[in-house]
């Protein structure tokens, strides 16, 4: 090596790739790259911004559900027949669905998160099998199973019957896959130390898990509450085909009906409405989860993720 | 009642490795599956059983008064005439329908892995400080009712609503578009609509557990950023992929609502219309019931391929 | 029609059912519903037609009460189709194949209706024919709406879509368009004279009305028959009559002047400007007792021609072609 070479290593050009062509990359190859964020904020915009315009026709002071003419709230409550405040079948329904939700985050999640502990741990070829069967009722199309729960519901055991009882059964099923899998994924990250430690240090198994193994789980546990609760609110596909007398439909049946039928913008603001019970409780729910694990390092948000 | 002990003699190891532990925490044998069987019965009864109901009905008669489904429970008197029928139909004067939802579904998946993979690879890499914002939004359409997403999509695509109004503001188009006259780009556009957060979410859990100092590696070792991708990124990538494509896909073939709320048309009728229809026809009970099996046998074989790639892959971690 | 009855047969509880014509007979045979106390029905005799007093699928009334009454024609818009237009055809029924108003079609999602006028069009007055070769021309017109005017199934078709202008024509019943009034934007005078509804001058069309019953399984049987007393009464059922525009059997309700007396809707509405019973351009709309003695029921249909024709209407929503 010549002095001359050593002096012409340009060391304020940037790093290249060799076999690729200087030119392409004079620019900071670990820049953001901005078609990918042009893509994703474009997204963003085009998955949310329906959903402005859509709360805003709720809103609309003509009868009109595509164009905005004017502001007011006579969707809401001003007018004396249609609106969401005055119309007693809009009631019954919010009421339907409030109680649907909340019995099936009631059931689901408990079942659940005892089933997805239980299968972590349970090395067989019987748990492979039962493992298999809840994955594929995450998977299968919604329809099948409310079909096949109809049919069940109305030949074999019939004492149940259609209504706010079968409804909760078909939600329950449908929803039971969540927890299992959101608690598994956690499972699988938190290990055997904590319970290994605290037998070590003389706690009885139940005791373990109990103080132990399930508040490291809290994070997953209230975002499967959040998840089911959320899902079954706007789930209309099972309940539409297990309900009963009209009060045993929610609010996301009654809103598919009118859809199909004539949509006014009081249909919208049901669905506002229904967007601002999941939201509020989507926020406690995370707020709780927040205050549980308050001093845990956890993941946060991307607890959802863990699909 | 076993106790802990701290040094397992050779005996109490077999034994905690039966009891379903590899060290040191012994439970009983009926421990963990004790917690899994509410569970498990619950999908016995609620789930497995249902099944054997459909098949009952598929293969069963029906009351020639009321015409109202009979289903035959025991299989040796089942009876193959209707599913037969039902089975001629889907070849016969269905079968556009079935192909069609096939077109429907395989593009709008489609559309879904790409979009979804570089939205998810953008989040996953490139989020920074956003990251937490960005996937709250990401997430947000899951606590959003898909009626809801759907009714905003209906009122823009009205005749004279603001897409047509935007698009003729820009003079793309002279004339109003019917998009909501059994157009089949609107429903394509509808299932994308309705199923991408369930694509971006699984890539997304993937892809950001992928350790960034393997893709630094593979540029470090001179790969270009498009060999980096295809060669260390992607295959990395793959179970989130198959997760996400199973969980999008398979859910669309029952998908019945996103045409009924799009389109007017019996143009584009899907899988799930024919069962919604025979739901409510009298007399077509058993003819639902045997749509149902073949919904089920068509995705029968991709869900087993996904359940053993998921059960590998879990063995392998 | 056949959802309720199968919630009906599945045990649901109701005080009060609805039903149609067709499935009356179906329902008393499994029991379903219980025989009506007419000492607590004085309006049916008194306000009702005497036509109706004793019809042939429910001889006395022992379970069900006339509710409304309908014919199935055609609805348009008289912007774009004038009146002597459609009125001037030789057929006025094949109008909704014809491919000049392709993509502006609309039909309801109910097999007899469209059935029925598919029968109508071939001039085919048997509504209830089990015929292989009337069925087959019915099967090979419902394919032709699909392939000729690209036909669209709404459930809104009439009072929503075609005042919106969506469509032009539609398969309608005479109490849908009558009420076209409260359903066209902007709510002006203009607007309502563009909607208008054709059915032969000779009254030769499906003709038909609606019933009211009570389950065998409601739990305030006495309550049900006060509900329908109330409603079959003169002054509530003009009443309903002006909120949904379905005409009711009445005595005191001269057809002749339903064109042109308001009714309550009119005065309590803040939508709508001042509205007759009936628009007045559409007296077609108006169901007369005559009308029962010369136009066509749709009765019931025997399992296997209801078979039959429920596999041709699933060909046909299924978007067959031909």
């Amino acid at each position: 090596m010549t002095q001359e070479t050593i002096v012409r290593a340009d060391r304020s050009a940037p790093p290249t790739s060799v076999g690729v062509r200087r030119g392409l990359f004079r620019r900071d190859p670990w820049r953001k790259p901005r078609i990918l964020a042009a893509i994703t904020w474009g997204y963003l915009a085009w998955s949310l911004l329906p959903l402005v315009i859509a709360i805003a026709i709720s809103f609309n002071s003509s009868r009109s559900n595509s164009l905005l003419h004017g502001f007011s709230l006579q969707w809401w409550w001003s007018d004396p027949t249609e609106s969401l405040w005055h119309d007693p079948e809009l009631h019954a329904a919010l009421f339907q669905s409030l109680r649907l939700s909340l019995f099936t985050v009631a059931i689901a999640v408990p079942l659940g998160v005892a089933f997805a502990l239980g299968i972590d741990r349970w090395h067989s070829r019987p748990a492979k099998g039962f493992n298999f069967l809840m994955l594929l009722s995450f998977v299968l199309p919604e329809i099948v199973l409310g079909i096949s729960l109809f049919l069940v519901f109305q030949h074999l055991l019939t004492f149940v019957r259609l209504g706010t009882t079968a409804q909760i059964l078909g939600l329950v099923t449908y929803q039971l896959a969540y927890p299992v899998i959101i608690v598994r994924a956690r499972l699988l990250t938190i290990g055997r130390e904590y319970e290994e430690a605290a037998s070590d240090l003389g706690a009885p198994p139940r005791q373990s898990i109990r103080r132990v193994l399930l508040p490291l789980l809290y994070p997953a546990i209230f975002a499967s509450a959040a998840i089911v609760f959320a899902d079954s609110l706007d789930d209309f596909v099972t309940v539409r085909y297990l309900s009963g007398p009209a009060t045993s439909e929610p609010l996301s049946v009654k809103i598919y009906n009118f859809t199909r039928a004539e949509p006014t913008p009081a249909v919208n603001a049901a669905a506002t409405f229904l967007l601002v019970t999941t939201t509020i409780a989507v926020v406690l729910g995370y707020l709780a989860y927040r205050h549980a694990t308050r001093g845990q390092r956890t993941g946060g948000v991307s607890e959802f993720a863990n699909v | 009642m076993p106790e802990p002990s701290a040094a397992p003699s050779r005996r109490s190891a077999r034994r905690a490795h039966r009891a379903g532990s590899s060290e040191g925490v012994h439970y009983p044998r009926w421990f963990w599956p004790s917690f899994s069987l509410p569970a498990i019965l619950w999908l016995l009864v609620l789930f497995v059983l249902p099944f054997y109901t459909v098949i009952s009905i598929a293969f069963g008669t029906v009351d020639p008064i009321f015409r109202s489904p009979l289903p035959v429970y025991q299989p040796w008197y089942w009876s193959t005439e209707q599913f037969g029928e039902t089975l001629g139909k889907v070849f016969g004067i269905f079968s556009p329908v079935y192909i069609h939802t096939f077109q429907y579904v395989f593009i709008a998946s489609a559309i879904c892995l790409v979009l979804g993979y570089a939205i998810a690879y953008y989040v996953a890499r490139y989020g920074g400080k956003r990251k937490a914002l960005l996937l709250a939004l990401l997430i947000s359409p899951f606590w959003i009712s898909y009626l809801m997403r759907m009714l905003a999509w209906i009122n823009l695509l009205e005749n004279d609503g603001y897409v047509n109004k935007f698009l003729m503001f820009l003079n793309v188009v002279d004339r109003p578009v019917g998009w909501l006259e059994g157009r089949p780009s609107t429903v394509i556009l509808g299932l994308v609509y309705g199923y991408i957060p369930y694509m971006i979410l699984p890539l997304f859990g993937f892809l950001d557990r992928i350790d960034v100092s393997l893709l630094e590696s593979g540029r470090d070792l001179g790969g270009s950023p498009f060999s980096t991708f295809f060669r260390v990124t992607l295959p990395l990538s793959k179970p989130g992929i198959l997760a996400g494509t199973i969980i999008v896909t398979l859910p669309m073939f029952g998908d019945y609502f996103t045409n009924n709320l799009l389109s007017g048309s019996p143009r584009t009728t899907m899988i799930g219309n024919l069962i919604d229809e025979a739901y409510s026809t009298t007399g077509q009970g058993p003819e639902m019931a045997s749509y149902v099996l073949i919904l089920m046998a068509l995705l029968i074989v991709p869900m087993l391929y996904y359940l053993r790639s998921t059960a590998r892959t879990a063995a392998g971690r | 029609m056949d959802e309720a009855v199968a919630k009906l047969e599945a045990g649901q509880q109701a005080d009060v059912f609805f039903p149609t014509i067709d499935v009356l007979g179906k329902l008393v045979a499994a029991d379903l519903l219980q025989p009506l106390n007419h000492d607590l029905l004085p309006a049916l005799e008194s306000d009702n037609w005497g036509v109706f007093q004793d019809p042939y699928y429910d001889k006395g009334w022992r379970y069900s009460v006339p509710y409304t009454l309908y014919t199935t024609g055609i609805g348009y818009r008289r912007d774009h189709i004038p009146d002597d237009v459609i009125a001037g055809r030789d057929n006025p029924w094949d109008i909704l194949w014809d491919p000049q108003y392709a993509g502006k079609v609309g039909a309801y999602p109910s097999y007899r209706d469209v059935m029925a006028i598919a029968l109508m069009k071939n001039g085919i007055t048997d509504l209830n024919t089990g015929k292989e070769s009337d069925l087959e021309k019915v099967r090979q017109d419902l394919l032709a709406l699909t392939t000729d005017v690209d036909v669209r199934i709404s459930y809104s078709g009439a009072y929503s879509k075609l005042p919106k202008d969506l469509f032009w024509l539609m398969t309608a019943w005479s109490g849908d368009m009558a009420a076209g009034w409260g359903y066209a934007p902007p709510y002006t005078q203009e607007a309502y004279e563009n909607i208008g509804y054709w059915f032969p001058p000779d009254r030769r069309g499906p003709v038909d009305n609606d019933l009211i019953a009570i389950p065998k399984n409601a739990e305030h049987p006495a309550l049900g028959h006060a509900f329908i007393n109330y409603f079959i009464e003169f002054q509530n059922a003009m009443d309903n009559f002006s909120w949904n525009a379905y005409q009711p059997p009445q005595n005191q309700a001269d057809p002749d002047t339903l064109t042109t007396t308001e009714g309550l809707y009119s005065e309590v509405t803040t939508w709508a400007a001042p509205a007759m019973y009936v628009a007045p351009w559409m007296p077609s709309a108006v169901v007369r007792q005559e009308d029962f003695d010369v136009g066509f029921r749709e009765g019931p249909l025997t399992p296997e021609v209801d078979d039959h024709w429920h596999d041709i209407w699933e060909e046909f929503i299924a978007g067959a072609r031909t």
